[in-house]
């Protein structure tokens, strides 16, 4: 990584203290960033009665949601879910990402940009599609049973845990691909080669230089797929049906129909609570030390 | 060690490590065929479906047909929510790519604590989910009495957009040689005239390719959105609440022609910036945002 | 086509040839490297040292012909199964190990135990002078601390040898006459047979025991450094090695046995024995003298000063005899009463000529 390169401080004829211009930038971000956060909680911690906001704190929200079991149990299956699928679609693109870096040479642009294109076709789409491929006319069960795998169609493809899971494996592949590739790309062919050279398998290279200089990669793509995981609520109601209901929906649900906005500002925060917690967690195991120049 | 090279484990001569490495090599390419199957699968069938002469998106195969390109003009709700997605977009890549790029600027001129600070914090819409996102902007917006409509949706995706133009320009501006900026005020260009002439046409391309990928994340945007539109649905939204009566192959055909489109359009874009800069690396756009259609 | 079977690293009959090149890196080198030598192999940039060496580190794969570890065939034996270590190029020290980790990162391979470890690792830091050091970051040192730990690290198993690419190509001239030292120093401590590649001509000379000067893939030159030095074989290798002047012309045989080198209007009287025809000679600068007292034996000509290239402790004086330019060199006061235009004597011992081999 190369160092931060510092700028020319001194031939800058500015007369106005230099810090004076981080000022919109903060004004920017109170408006559009701590503003927002703030009503957050503050909303969490307010209430509604008869359609009408009370503006009175309390942790009633709180202490309503965590006592009850459906939310609680809809939060802990919805972080299992994400969980589930962005450690699968790690453990499929970071191997695949390995591969392309170590053994691919001309083609190794033309995969990066393959497996890129999907992200450029409608998310929403995407998600539909699988609900197209796993319905019950859809094109698995119709295949299956046309040449006669199947007598009835596989009932648990659609509307199912299942569907969400295999939507949402699908959806993080590509984020944590390219997060990989990228991570696993600088790493210096040298290093390969003098592991090799003090006498590590191909094995023990992968676990004492490749892993530990890549896993932080790894570990910002398994990041990114778990947020879009845990805050879908678009694939849960387009293949979950109601086994695969999602703690996002309950959130849209108090926004939308409900309209009970406190309720969903305080299931914002409890979901955003335990997936910074995870996140940490996750950092904190893939730490490495050392600077790759 | 009385020989240089490490015996072999009996029975195992040389080239067996190849072979067997062949069958490895063999085994990781069928995995990656696998992987493309999975990846393009849903693509190939919206693709298909927008053909099928059915308005049931089921097998078996009813036939092929074009009608559903051919009624999608009559659409009008559908052709409203192109335009209106589109004026979102358009208004959303020219100010992020702006205020994004001044930002970097700033961000790279004015070392310190309480840069690193801002550039944290405004970055911490891209790093929340989106619907937390989305709730606390219209949660701040109702606050402040802004009627939910354009104005709204712009500020929201804002929030998102900024930030990555701001990212990917800082990352090019701290690659950039301060000798080049040192050696223009040498020559007698004050600091303006030294970023409009050095530091711009260097960091040209990066803030093409930003609001490139600003252009794809906007008008694809819905699970922001959502929370932030009035009665003007952008287009990803319109769909979404067909989506609930399960929707017509129009909207397969709409998206279909969407896609093709905005590959072909960045593909040519990319060449354009290749062409013009060769040496300053591929602007390939890198999916920073987690939300939906990142590059 | 190798004979001695004692070389601990023999190349046989080893070219090398990379997809999309027209020219092989490395064209048919043979080469016999013994215990315990200091061996160099001395070439320009893009001469296929590197190939060769990363051919006998395992990296690459001959094209044609074996590479011989102890006398044993090893193609097809990866890097990891041979007990051979390498400095690289750019030390390439893993950047999120400490250096005990890294000097330890062989042994750790070679799943020694671990009081073996932590007393080998002390021993050789304290071999390359980097006690002390134990626990900082690769990134926290230096460019010469992180040659020493490289070197460290491809010394603490033991190898039967040590492969150098370049090892102190990235450091300043002082710290890399230090390095010198120290690497002859070490080499001669542990007895490991050492292959050094450079393109330093310095280096290899004053450090090597043997070397190879190699050209477009081929071995020029193999001998000791005086040999190549004073005994350059072909024209690549005189010009190469230390600066020379280039005679073209042609041997004829004359009365009573001698011979005589006609080159431009000069005639030159040389060793009887060499062979009639044209020919090259090469003629040292510093064996050529300018202005000086005659001694007995020498050939002595008249010349004019063309230009004087002061250098500090001496001079080049770039003179023409008849139609043949000849440098010589003098000593740097010397110098000074020296101008263009000069007519001054110049001189050289028939013996200090070397006739050269045409290049094929
Ligand atoms: N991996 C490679 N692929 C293609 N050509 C190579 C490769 N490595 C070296 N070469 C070519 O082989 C020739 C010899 O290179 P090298 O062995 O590195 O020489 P040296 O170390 O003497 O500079 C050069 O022309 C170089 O361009
Ligand atoms: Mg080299």
């Amino acid at each position: 990584m190369s160092a931060a390169i510092p700028a020319p401080r001194t031939s800058r004829g500015w007369s106005f203290p230099r810090r004076l211009a981080l000022v919109p930038i903060g004004l920017y971000a109170l408006v559009l960033v701590a503003l927002p956060n703030l009503l957050l909680i503050v909303y969490s911690l307010w209430g509604m009665e008869e359609g009408r906001l009370v503006r009175s704190l309390s942790l009633d929200n709180y202490l309503d949601i965590l006592g009850s079991r459906v939310p609680r149990e809809l939060l802990l299956r919805t972080i299992l879910t994400a969980l589930g699928a962005a450690l699968l679609a790690t453990l499929v693109a970071y191997p695949m990402a390995w591969f392309v870096v170590r053994r691919l040479s001309r083609a190794r642009l033309l995969v990066l940009i393959l497996v890129v294109v999907p992200l450029w076709i409608s998310y929403l789409v995407r998600v539909y599609a699988w609900k197209i491929i796993l319905g019950d006319q859809g094109v698995i069960n119709t295949a299956l049973t046309g040449i006669g795998v199947l007598d009835e169609p596989l009932g648990f493809l659609l509307y199912s845990r299942f569907a969400v899971f295999l939507t949402l494996t699908y959806v993080s592949i590509p984020f944590v691909f390219v997060a990989a590739y990228a991570a696993l790309e600088r790493i210096p062919k040298p290093l390969f080669e003098a592991a090799a050279d003090g006498g590590a398998s191909p094995w023990r290279t992968f676990t004492t230089v490749v892993w530990p200089l890549s896993r932080q990669g790894a570990a910002i793509g398994f990041a990114l797929a778990l947020l879009i995981c845990v805050g879908d609520y678009l694939t849960p109601a387009l293949v979950g049906g109601m086994d695969g209901t999602m703690f996002g929906n309950l959130i849209v649900s108090e926004f939308g129909l409900a309209n009970d906005w406190p309720r969903g500002a305080a299931l914002s925060i409890l979901m955003l609570l335990s997936t910074g917690l995870l996140l940490a967690l996750v950092a904190r195991i893939t730490r490495t030390e050392g600077v790759l120049e | 060690m009385s020989s240089i090279a490490r015996p072999y484990p009996a029975g195992r001569p040389p080239h067996a490590r190849s072979l067997g490495e062949g069958i490895g090599e063999l085994l990781a390419r069928l995995g990656l065929l696998a992987v493309f199957l999975f990846l393009y699968a849903p693509l190939v069938t919206i693709a298909l479906f927008a053909l099928n002469d059915s308005t049931i998106q089921a097998l078996p195969w009813a036939g092929f047909t074009t009608r559903w390109f051919e009624a999608l003009p009559a659409d009008r709700s559908l052709v409203a929510a192109v335009r209106f997605g589109l004026t979102v977009a358009g208004i959303t890549v020219v100010v992020a790519s702006i205020v994004g790029t001044l930002f970097a600027v700033i961000l790279h001129g004015v070392r310190g604590r309480s840069s690193t600070v801002l550039q944290a914090a405004i970055v911490i819409p891209v790093v929340v989910p989106g619907l937390v996102l989305g709730l606390s902007l219209a949660i701040t917006f109702r606050s402040l009495g802004l009627q939910p409509g354009l104005l709204t949706v712009v500020l929201g995706h804002l929030t998102f957009t900024v930030p990555i133009v701001t990212l990917l320009v800082l990352t090019r501006l701290n690659r950039l040689d301060p000798a080049l900026a040192q050696a223009s005020m040498d020559l007698g260009a004050g600091p303006v005239r030294t970023f409009l002439h050095v530091t711009c046409p260097q960091i040209r391309t990066a803030v093409l390719a930003a609001a490139l990928l600003t252009l794809t994340l906007s008008f694809d945007e819905v699970i922001v959105t959502y929370f932030l539109v009035g009665t003007e649905p952008t287009l990803p939204v319109h769909i979404w609440a067909q989506t609930r009566f399960g929707f017509t192959p129009s909207i397969n055909a709409v998206v279909t022609l969407i896609g093709t489109l905005s590959v072909v359009l960045v593909v040519i874009a990319l060449r354009i910036l290749e062409r013009r800069s060769g040496a300053s690396g591929s602007p390939a756009a890198t999916p920073i945002d987690h939300r939906e259609g990142a590059p | 086509m190798i004979a001695s079977t004692d070389a601990v690293v023999a190349l046989d009959g080893v070219t090398k040839r990379y997809p999309g090149q027209a020219a092989p890196a490395v064209d048919g080198v043979d080469l016999a490297i013994r215990q315990g030598e200091f061996f160099s192999l001395l070439g320009p940039s893009g001469s296929g040292k590197t190939s060769c060496l990363r051919m006998i580190a395992g990296f690459e794969r001959p094209s044609e012909g074996r590479v011989l570890l102890d006398g044993i065939d090893v193609s097809g034996v990866p890097p990891y199964r041979r007990d051979v270590n390498t400095v690289f190029q750019g030390y390439a020290l893993f950047p999120h190990m400490t250096v005990a980790e890294n000097v330890a990162y062989p042994l750790r391979m070679a799943r020694r135990p671990r009081p073996e470890i932590t007393a080998r690792v002390g021993e050789v830091l304290g071999q390359v002078e980097m006690t002390g050091f134990e626990s900082r970051l690769p990134h926290q040192l230096s460019g010469g601390q992180r040659q020493r730990v490289a070197l460290a690290r491809a010394l603490a198993g033991r190898p039967r040898l040590l492969l150098l690419d370049e090892p102190l190509g990235a450091l300043d001239l002082q710290l890399r006459q230090q390095m010198q030292r120290v690497l002859k120093h070490l080499q001669e401590q542990v007895g490991i047979t050492f292959v050094y590649v450079t393109h330093d001509q310095g280096e290899a000379l004053s450090m090597s025991d043997r070397l190879a000067v190699m050209a477009r893939g081929r071995i020029e030159q193999l001998g000791t450094p005086r040999d190549v030095y004073y005994r350059p074989a072909t024209p690549f290798v005189a010009s190469f090695i230390g600066k020379t002047n280039l005679l073209h012309g042609s041997v004829a045989a004359g009365d009573a046995g001698s011979s005589a080198f006609r080159c431009a209007d000069l005639v030159i009287p040389v060793a009887g024995d060499d062979p009639a025809g044209p020919a090259t000679y090469s003629l040292r600068y510093e064996a050529v003298q300018v202005a000086a007292p005659p001694r007995s034996g020498e050939v002595r000509l008249e010349a004019d000063v063309e230009e004087v290239v002061f250098l500090g402790e001496s001079a080049e004086i770039v003179t023409r005899v008849g139609g043949v330019r000849i440098v010589g060199r003098a000593p740097g006061t010397g110098s000074l009463a020296l101008g263009t235009g000069d007519r001054v004597p110049v001189a050289f011992l028939p013996a200090d000529l070397v006739r050269l081999h045409e290049q094929a």
